[in-house]
């Protein structure tokens, strides 16, 4: 048992260390070590568990790796995996802020800086165009989109109250209203 | 000690309204790191989304640490990467060991219907406040137009054209769009 908790950390470790752009990134990596290589958990299993990680609030790279963590190890199968999936970025990223506001004060690099800005904008806008394509184009996300843009920019009202209150509508509409999820299996 | 306190709680409610994948934590941390406690300005978060996309790691990790080291050092970073996973990992451990029928559950899944639409609102709103303190260097409370940058308006147009076209990996386009900069703002100088 130890010997495994100390491979699942290194195994986390690799991963977090080998993964460019978070969660869905790491999704395939977790796949190629934990299912298919050391066959700790099956493939039911961590889609079963990918799904959950998605559907539930925090980040989603640490949501999978506490689950999977706790499946193959229990609490401290948890809570290795996620040290390990979190060290590397913490150290990397440690390093180089030591030396950024250096580094961005160079001359060159604050313009190429000014260029790197344009790019983040438009990664940022393709991330809301691919998830505006994953919810369904209903008159219901239509109006919630639209009245939460609008609130979020010209009023002070907290990001964190318009989700609680686009989680409260979503329970009326779908579960009273259009009785969605009627004759599913419910707990 | 208390500013580490409040930065472990704001990255602890960050952590746990992300909801969705990384980029969800934009609008949080432009309202709660760059508004209210101005502890980074909103051109040096958009910096550290930039190396944050070209590092390895979970990106909520990475801009943890990146805030969190500005705010107070090492330990900073600590208290801020520590409460950004808390929730994840308290949230997850209470499903693994009691809910593994939690994502069937029609509130659960009716909550999460409506805070979609809200959650993408929001980062639609987060990079239009980015496009308009970089482009037209302005906000929206205080909206001019004399700031309008060309350049970088030019930049976004080029880097959309190509991201668009090629679909290449995001890494290769802030590396495009570093020359782009070097080019439209580095060059001139020289003559």
């Amino acid at each position: 048992m130890k010997n495994k908790l100390l491979d699942l950390f290194w195994t986390y470790l690799k991963i977090g260390a080998f993964t460019f752009g978070g969660g869905y990134a790491m999704i395939s990596l977790v796949q190629a070590e934990i299912v298919d290589r050391k066959k700790w958990i099956d493939q039911t299993q961590f889609l079963n568990m990918i799904a959950i990680s998605q559907a539930t609030p925090g980040v989603i790279a640490i949501n999978t790796a506490t689950f999977v963590g706790y499946e193959i190890g229990g609490f401290w199968g948890s809570l290795l995996a996620t040290l390990g999936v979190t060290i590397p970025s913490f150290v990397v990223i440690a390093i180089i802020s030591t030396f950024l506001t250096y580094f961005l004060s160079l001359e060159w690099i604050a313009y190429a800086f000014n260029g790197i800005r344009a790019g983040i904008i438009v990664l940022i806008f393709d991330a809301v165009i691919k998830m505006r394509r994953s919810v369904s184009p209903n008159a219901f996300n239509f109006i919630v989109g639209a009245a939460a843009f609008l609130l979020a920019t010209f009023t002070d009202i907290s990001v964190v109250i318009l989700i609680l209150i686009g989680g409260v509508l979503g329970i009326i509409w779908q579960v009273y209203i259009v009785k969605a999820y009627e004759g599913e299996k419910n707990e | 000690m208390s500013e580490l306190l409040t930065l472990f709680f704001v990255y602890f409610e960050i952590g746990l309204f992300t909801i969705g994948g990384g980029y969800a934590m934009i609008p949080l941390i432009q309202q709660e790191i760059v508004n209210h406690y101005h502890w980074i300005t909103l051109q040096e978060f958009t910096d550290f989304i930039a190396i944050a996309e070209s590092t390895p790691g979970p990106f909520a990790v990475n801009t943890a640490t990146f805030v969190g080291m500005r705010v107070g050092g090492l330990l900073g970073a600590f208290f801020a990467v520590l409460g950004c996973i808390l929730p994840s990992f308290i949230i997850i451990l209470i499903i693994a060991k009691w809910l593994k029928n939690f994502q069937d559950n029609k509130f659960v899944k009716g909550a999460l219907y409506g805070m979609m639409p809200v959650v993408i609102a929001l980062i639609l709103n987060a990079v239009f406040i980015l496009f308009l303190n970089n482009v037209m260097n302005t906000t929206l409370s205080d909206f001019s137009l004399a700031g309008f940058d060309w350049k970088a308006l030019v930049c976004c147009g080029i880097a959309a054209f190509i991201y668009y076209k090629f679909k290449i990996h995001p890494i290769l386009l802030i590396v495009i769009c570093a020359g782009l900069g070097l080019i439209f703002y580095g060059l001139p100088t020289l003559f």
